[in-house]
C-alpha cells in the first residue's frame, strides 16, 4: 500500500534529518574553540540574537508577569492563600514559564533572523563564494551565529524572569495590596537555588536547540526564494516543538 | 570594434603538459539523471578557454567539479597537477587559494562594504599590515575601475558594478586560475564591453589562465582563445571561434547562429497536435 | 569598519543586564544559599532508623539552618545508619552532649535534623561522633507501639482485677 510506503519514507526522511542535524551539531562543537578566538564575530552575533531581542523579551516578560499576578491572585483568593502569590509565581516562572516562553519568542525573533540570513547567503551564492575563496563558511558564518544564540538565551531567560516577577509584584503588591515584605520573604522561603539553576539550565538547553535548528535550516535551505521562506518557517516550528519536548526531558532529569 | 582574440592556432587540443586543468572521461549524475557522460576538456595555461552550450547542460556543475565542490562519479579532474578527488580538505583549500571565481550575481557579502569585500580573502588568509591590505585592495579596485566606490555597500551598486567588485575580489590574491560563471549575463552593452576588456587584459597582464562559462556567443568569440561546446553531457565541438563558426555539426550551427529550431527542438515533447485538438474535452455546462 | 563601537557597547550592556538578572534571581529570590565549603566541619551520628531523611536535608538548631546532611550510609558491622552532618564553622560552639534528632517539617513534610543544645562545655569539632541521638519517628512503629501499649494496659488491668491486692501496709 502506497500510504504505508509514504509513511515509512517520511519516517526514514525524519531519521535522516536527525542524523544530519547531529553531525552538524558535532561539527559545530568541534569548531567552537576556534570560534572563540574570533570574538568580534561572536560579539556581533550576540548583539543580533540577544540585544536586538531585548525589547520583545522585556515587553512579553512584563505582561506575562502581570497576567500571572491577576490570574494567580484570583485563583489563590478562592482558596484563601493570596499571600502565596509570590511563591507560586516565582516557581512557575523560574522553572517553566520563563525558559519556555523565552525560547519560543527567541525562536520567532532571533531564530528566523538567523535562518533567513544564512539561507539568503546560500541562495545568493555567498556561501559558495566563501568556499571557493578557501574560507570555511561554517567557521565564518554559521559558528558565530550559533554561539551568539547559545550565549544570549540564558541571559534573555534571566531577564525575562526578573522582569516578569516585577510584573507580578506590580499587580500583587501595588494593585491588590499584598504586603511587599511578605511577598518577597514568602518567595525567598520557598525558592531554592536549585530552582534558579534549573531555569538557567533550561535556558541554556533551549538556546542550544533553537540556535542549532536555526543555523541548520538556514545552511541547508534550498537556494531559492521559496526555499529560504520554507527554511524560516521550519525553524520556528521545529524549534517550538523541540523546546516543549526538551522541557519535559530536562524537567524529568532534574527532578 | 577591434578583435580581442589571439591568432588562431587551429589544431585539435589534446591534453598537454602545460595544461592547467584537465578533465578526462568525467561522468556525473544527479538523482539518476546523467549530467555528464564522458567529458574531456583541457584548459590551457595562460589562455582564455570558453565553455558554451545550451541552457541546462550543466556548465555550472562543471565549474564545481573543477573547484572540487563536487566529485565526479567516474573519470578524473586534475587541476594544476593535483587530482581533485584525492585532496584532503586542507589540500583542497590550498588549491582554491590559487583560484579566483566570479559568480553570476557577484556573490558579494551583503553586510560589508566594497573595500571589505575585496579585502575579505586577504583578511581570512593572511595577517598583513593594514597599510598593505589597503594598497592591495585599492590597486585591484583601480584595475576594475571602481577605486572611488570603495565605501559603498553592495546594495548600492548596479549589477555591472557589483560584478566588477567581485572580479577585483577574485584577483586580490593573485590567483593562477580565474573562473567566470556567466560574466555577461544581464549586462547592458557598455558593461559587457567593460567586462570583456577586463577579462582579456587581466588574463594577459597577470599571466593567468581563464575559464569563461557562458552562452553569449558573440561576446566570447571576441576574447576566447579556445572554446568548447557542450551538449547532452558531452563535448560536441572544440576549437577557435573561427573554427566553430565554420563547424559542420548541426547543433554547433544552431547554437552559434541562434536558430530557434534544430537538434535542440523548439517543441517540448507533446502528443499529436491534430489529435489533441480534435479530442479536446467539451466545455463544462 | 563595519563593526562599529555601538555594537560593542550594546552587546556589553546586554550581557551586563543578563548577568545582573541572574545575580538578582540567585540572591534576591532564593534561599540565601548556604555556601558550605571549607568553612564547615563534619560530625557523625548513628541512627537505628533514619526514616525518610535525605542527603541535603537541613540541620537546624532552634529552627535556624546551620548545616546540611552530607551523607547517609548503612554500616554492616554496627548495623546502624551513619549520617554525616556538615555544619557551618560559624556555629562551632555546640555542646557535645546535645541531642540530635530527626524531625518532620510540618505534618507531612520532608525530614530534617534538629539539634537541641545540651549543657556540656566541650564543643563538637570536626570528626566527632554525636553521643545522644533520637531516631526518626516512623508512623507504623508509633501505631503498633500505641496498640501494644493499649493491649498491655488492658491485660495488666485484667490481671490486677483477678489477683487480690495484698495489704499495702505492713
Amino acid at each position: 500500500m502506497s500510504v504505508v510506503r509514504d509513511m515509512l519514507a517520511s519516517f526514514a526522511g525524519f531519521f535522516a534529518r536527525v542524523g544530519a542535524l547531529t553531525r552538524f551539531f558535532l561539527r559545530l562543537l568541534w569548531l567552537t574553540p576556534s570560534g572563540l578566538r574570533r570574538p568580534r564575530l561572536v560579539v556581533e552575533q550576540v548583539y543580533n540574537a540577544g540585544a536586538l531581542s531585548l525589547v520583545i523579551i522585556m515587553t512579553s516578560g512584563l505582561f506575562v508577569g502581570m497576567v500571572m499576578g491577576l490570574q494567580g491572585y484570583d485563583l489563590l483568593s478562592r482558596i484563601g492563600s493570596e499571600d502565596s502569590l509570590g511563591i507560586g509565581a516565582a516557581l512557575t516562572l523560574l522553572k517553566e514559564l520563563g525558559p519556555v516562553v523565552t525560547s519560543l519568542l527567541f525562536a520567532g525573533r532571533a531564530g528566523t533572523s538567523i535562518a533567513s540570513e544564512i539561507g539568503l547567503m546560500r541562495a545568493t551564492d555567498q556561501l559558495s563564494a566563501m568556499e571557493i575563496m578557501a574560507v570555511d563558511p561554517m567557521r565564518r558564518v554559521v559558528l558565530p551565529r550559533f554561539l551568539g544564540g547559545v550565549i544570549s538565551m540564558p541571559l534573555l531567560t534571566a531577564i525575562f524572569v526578573a522582569i516578569s516577577l516585577y510584573g507580578v509584584q506590580l499587580i500583587g503588591v501595588q494593585y491588590f495590596g499584598i504586603d511587599q515584605g511578605q511577598f518577597w520573604s514568602e518567595m525567598r522561603g520557598a525558592v531554592e537555588i536549585e530552582d534558579v539553576r534549573e531555569g538557567l539550565i533550561k535556558g541554556l538547553v533551549f538556546g542550544l536547540a533553537c540556535s542549532l535548528i536555526a543555523v541548520f535550516e538556514g545552511y541547508n535551505a534550498e537556494p531559492t526564494a521559496e526555499g529560504v521562506g520554507r527554511a524560516t518557517t521550519r525553524t520556528v516550528v521545529v524549534s517550538s516543538v523541540a523546546t516543549l519536548v526538551l522541557d519535559y526531558i530536562v524537567t524529568a532529569i532534574l527532578l | 570594434m577591434s578583435s580581442y582574440s589571439r591568432s588562431a592556432n587551429g589544431g585539435t587540443p589534446v591534453a598537454r603538459a602545460d595544461d592547467i586543468a584537465v578533465l578526462e572521461g568525467v561522468h556525473y549524475s544527479v538523482d539518476d539523471k546523467p549530467i555528464f557522460r564522458g567529458l574531456d576538456i583541457a584548459i590551457r595555461r595562460g589562455h582564455i578557454t570558453a565553455i558554451m552550450g545550451p541552457s541546462g547542460t550543466g556548465k555550472t556543475t562543471l565549474l564545481r567539479l573543477i573547484t572540487g565542490q563536487i566529485l565526479a562519479d567516474r573519470g578524473t579532474v586534475v587541476v594544476d597537477g593535483s587530482d581533485v578527488a584525492k585532496l584532503s580538505r586542507n589540500g583542497l583549500y590550498a588549491l582554491r587559494r590559487r583560484m579566483g571565481m566570479l559568480f553570476q550575481n557577484g556573490a558579494l557579502l551583503t553586510d560589508i562594504d566594497v573595500f571589505e569585500n575585496v579585502a575579505f580573502p586577504l583578511r581570512e588568509h593572511a595577517k598583513l599590515p593594514e597599510r598593505l591590505v589597503s594598497t592591495l585592495v585599492l590597486t585591484k579596485l583601480h584595475a576594475v575601475g571602481l577605486r572611488g566606490a570603495a565605501h559603498l555597500l553592495p546594495r548600492q551598486l548596479s549589477g555591472g558594478m557589483a560584478r566588477r567588485v567581485a572580479l577585483a575580489r577574485a584577483i586580490v590574491m593573485d590567483p593562477d586560475i580565474l573562473i567566470y560563471d556567466e560574466p555577461f549575463a544581464g549586462l547592458d552593452p557598455i558593461s559587457m564591453g567593460v567586462v570583456m576588456r577586463l577579462i582579456r587584459s587581466l588574463n594577459d597582464a597577470l599571466g593567468i589562465s581563464s575559464i569563461v562559462v557562458t552562452h553569449d556567443v558573440q561576446e566570447v568569440a571576441q576574447i576566447a582563445d579556445l572554446s568548447y561546446i557542450l551538449s547532452e553531457g558531452q563535448v560536441v565541438a572544440r576549437g577557435t571561434p573561427r573554427e566553430l563558426r565554420d563547424h559542420p555539426s548541426p547543433i554547433v550551427h544552431q547554437f552559434m547562429d541562434g536558430l530557434a529550431d534544430g537538434p535542440v527542438p523548439f517543441h517540448y515533447p507533446a502528443p499529436d497536435y491534430y489529435q489533441q485538438l480534435l479530442h479536446a474535452p467539451e466545455a463544462r455546462p | 569598519m563595519r563593526h562599529s563601537r555601538a555594537i560593542d557597547v550594546s552587546t556589553g550592556l546586554f550581557v551586563l543586564l543578563g548577568l545582573t538578572a541572574i545575580a538578582f534571581l540567585a540572591t534576591q529570590i532564593s534561599n540565601r544559599e548556604f555556601s558550605l565549603g571549607d568553612s564547615s566541619y563534619r560530625v557523625q551520628a548513628q541512627f537505628e532508623n533514619v526514616g525518610g531523611l535525605k542527603t541535603g536535608a537541613p540541620v537546624k538548631m532552634a529552627g535556624v539552618t546551620i548545616g546540611r546532611v552530607e551523607d547517609i550510609v548503612y554500616d554492616m558491622k554496627l548495623l546502624k545508619a551513619i549520617v554525616t552532618l556538615r555544619i557551618d564553622r560559624r556555629y562551632d560552639e555546640i555542646p557535645d552532649d546535645s541531642d540530635t534528632s530527626i524531625f518532620t517539617a510540618g505534618l507531612l513534610g520532608g525530614q530534617y535534623i534538629g539539634i537541641s543544645p545540651g549543657g556540656s562545655e566541650v564543643y563538637f569539632k570536626d570528626g566527632d561522633q554525636v553521643a545522644f541521638v533520637q531516631d526518626a519517628i516512623v508512623l507504623e512503629n508509633l501505631i503498633s507501639k500505641y496498640l501494644f501499649n493499649q493491649a498491655e494496659k488492658e491485660s495488666a488491668a485484667k490481671a490486677a482485677e483477678a489477683t487480690p491486692q495484698p495489704e499495702a501496709q505492713k
